[in-house]
């Protein structure tokens, strides 16, 4: 039984809901160009680049991970937000890259590609950047979905039926005003989501004590829980991709980079990153807190349930919004749901407009034999951002996660971030990379993750307790893929950087030896 | 009050990084609000202006 009253919560939600909605459409006005489309005329000052950020890099997906993070490895889990902060104030505050990328003029990374590397590489960066980023947000509305269906106690048969309405309420924004709409309605639900993230963690820290939630993690995982160095699943090789990946996602993640390319100049846009840095350690440690909480107050039989319902096999997902189904009172569940329906469209029409704007630019881009008008260039992103609203609707309603999400979320993500990370590195500081080095990165970099995520789909192997006999739950012996079990997620990650770079360096001096022969 | 004395005592350092993302939280983001607020309506002013000098030179 859930507090969520649809008299008066719903009443906040709805309000909340329409003045998103309407801000987001007033401002379509302003949109004359390909320019104002996709970022914003240039025009994001400090502070809306900020509020931006931190909104679109927080999602109902990110509450959900980073809150089964907290479940499942305890304070340690909040490792990669740490990562993320490190790695975000590093490079807004040298301008390792970025200042480079800005003040090419470029709209996208692979457009500063083409300057360096060629017209096919910019094409295929962008075919990359898409892949892996669309792989990547497909999950973004089941989860959310989810998360509403358990804490509010909505029936599963409306669950198509409410992300369908929600993501047509981005789209509809997003294709009128774009990067405009997009930052506009940003910074309103960064507003709403900061209020709701407050209130909810102090009233968790309030219902279930500090004392209780270090004393479980104490419970269930040892040091390991605070420590990730010692933990039994994490360890040094956790901490270094994460690292990785983090600086990767910095340089060239495209709802990042694109708030450093809508920047008045690299300036701002270093500022706007070493000012959203601390926000990442905030987005990992506040869900984190809550999945420890769910940890020491619900049953996990209660879960188990959750996760059949929905036909899950990890139902460490569902703790987290069963927890505040159960303790969030009525009035402030609709704060609370207001702030992640919030977190969530910031998160999708971002990512739709910023993946959108690649197609656009990089993969159809290079086709063009004239310009186009500013007015078939926006008819063109409109109708794209339209596409991906369709794709993230049947993908997001058939495909089924298995096992952690944000390794999930990492694997996908480095289909690309390894390859472009590496390629825009050695396109800004070294001076003999050219398009045999970078073609053969993006090749290693897209086909190593998924080597392993095919494997891991088609190979299967038991999962052994630690007297090396098979698990078994619910009559049916519990299976791993097998690169995660010989080989390991952060190890295949970790992998994947080292061999795109070896492939960046031998391609490229391959092609100086050929040609200087 | 019981459970700040927690935080600083039981594994002070998560116990620290909770605090100060609290803390965070509860001042930066009404500074970055009422900032972002402004910026809000510099950049459309700006673009408003930029529109108009086109209409101009058609």
């Amino acid at each position: 039984m859930t507090h969520f009253s649809w008299l008066l919560d719903g009443s906040i939600v709805g309000v909340y809901l329409l003045v998103t909605m309407i801000a987001g459409i007033m401002v379509r006005k302003y949109v004359g160009k390909v320019e104002d489309f996709i970022v914003a005329g240039r025009e994001m000052n400090v502070y809306l680049g900020i509020a931006s950020l931190a909104a679109t890099e927080f999602g109902i997906v990110t509450a959900m991970y980073t809150a089964q993070a907290g479940y499942t490895r305890g304070f340690a889990g909040a490792i990669p937000g740490i990562c993320n902060a490190i790695a975000m104030f590093a490079v807004g505050y040298s301008g390792f890259c970025v200042t480079k990328l800005r003040d090419s003029g470029a709209m996208t990374v692979p457009e500063l590609f083409e300057k360096r590397f060629g017209k096919f590489v910019r094409w295929l960066a962008g075919v990359v950047i898409v892949l892996g980023g669309l792989l990547n947000m497909g999950v973004f509305l089941r989860v959310g979905g989810q998360f509403l269906v358990v804490c509010c106690g909505m029936n599963l048969k409306y669950l198509e039926m409410a992300m369908t309405v929600m993501l047509v309420g981005v789209a509809v924004y997003t294709i009128m005003g774009g990067m405009l709409s997009v930052l506009v309605t940003d910074f309103l639900q960064f507003v709403v989501m900061s209020i709701g993230l407050l209130v909810v963690t102090f009233l968790v820290l309030d219902k279930i004590g500090w004392d209780t939630l270090v004393t479980t993690v104490e419970r269930n995982m040892g040091p390991g829980g605070f420590n990730p160095f010692v933990h039994k699943d994490l360890g040094w090789s956790f901490v270094l991709s994460n690292l990785l990946t983090n600086i990767a996602c910095v340089l060239t993640w495209q709802t990042c980079v694109a708030r450093f390319l809508a920047a008045k100049d690299s300036k701002t846009g270093c500022k706007v990153y070493t000012g959203t840095a601390f926000f990442f350690i905030c987005r990992w440690v506040i869900p984190g807190i809550w999945g420890i909480a769910a940890l020491a107050s619900v049953a996990p039989d209660t879960l188990a349930a959750i996760g059949l319902q929905f036909g899950e096999k990890d139902s460490s997902l569902f703790a987290m919004p069963y927890l505040l189904s159960q303790i969030v009172p009525a009035g402030m569940m609709g704060i609370l749901v207001a702030a992640m329906l919030a977190a969530d469209m910031s998160t999708d029409s971002s990512y739709m407009l910023t993946w959108g704007s690649v197609i656009y630019n990089d993969i159809i881009g290079p086709f063009r034999k004239v310009a186009w008008s500013d007015k078939k260039g926006l008819l063109w992103n409109r109708f794209i951002v339209a596409l991906i609203g369709l794709f993230l609707l049947f993908w997001g309603l058939w495909y089924k996660l298995e096992g952690n999400l944000w390794e999930y979320l990492q694997t996908t993500g480095t289909i690309y971030l390894a390859s472009m990370s590496i390629l825009l590195i050695a396109c800004c500081y070294w001076s003999r990379a050219n398009n045999w080095g970078a073609i053969a990165a993006i090749i290693v970099g897209a086909a190593l993750p998924v080597i392993a995520l095919s494997i891991n789909h088609l190979i299967q192997v038991p999962v052994l307790d630690a007297a090396g006999q098979a698990i078994v739950r619910d009559g049916k012996q519990l299976t791993e893929g097998w690169a995660k079990h010989h080989i390991g997620d952060n190890y295949v990650n970790i992998g994947t950087y080292v061999c795109v770079a070896i492939a960046m360096v031998v391609g490229s001096l391959l092609k100086s030896r050929s040609e200087r022969n | 009050m019981k459970t700040i004395i927690d935080m600083l005592t039981k594994h002070w350092v998560w116990g620290l990084l909770t605090i100060a993302v609290l803390a965070w939280y509860c001042t930066i983001t009404v500074y970055v609000s009422y900032k972002g607020f402004h910026d809000i309506k510099e950049m459309l002013r700006n673009l408003a202006k930029d529109h108009e000098k086109k209409e101009v030179h058609k």
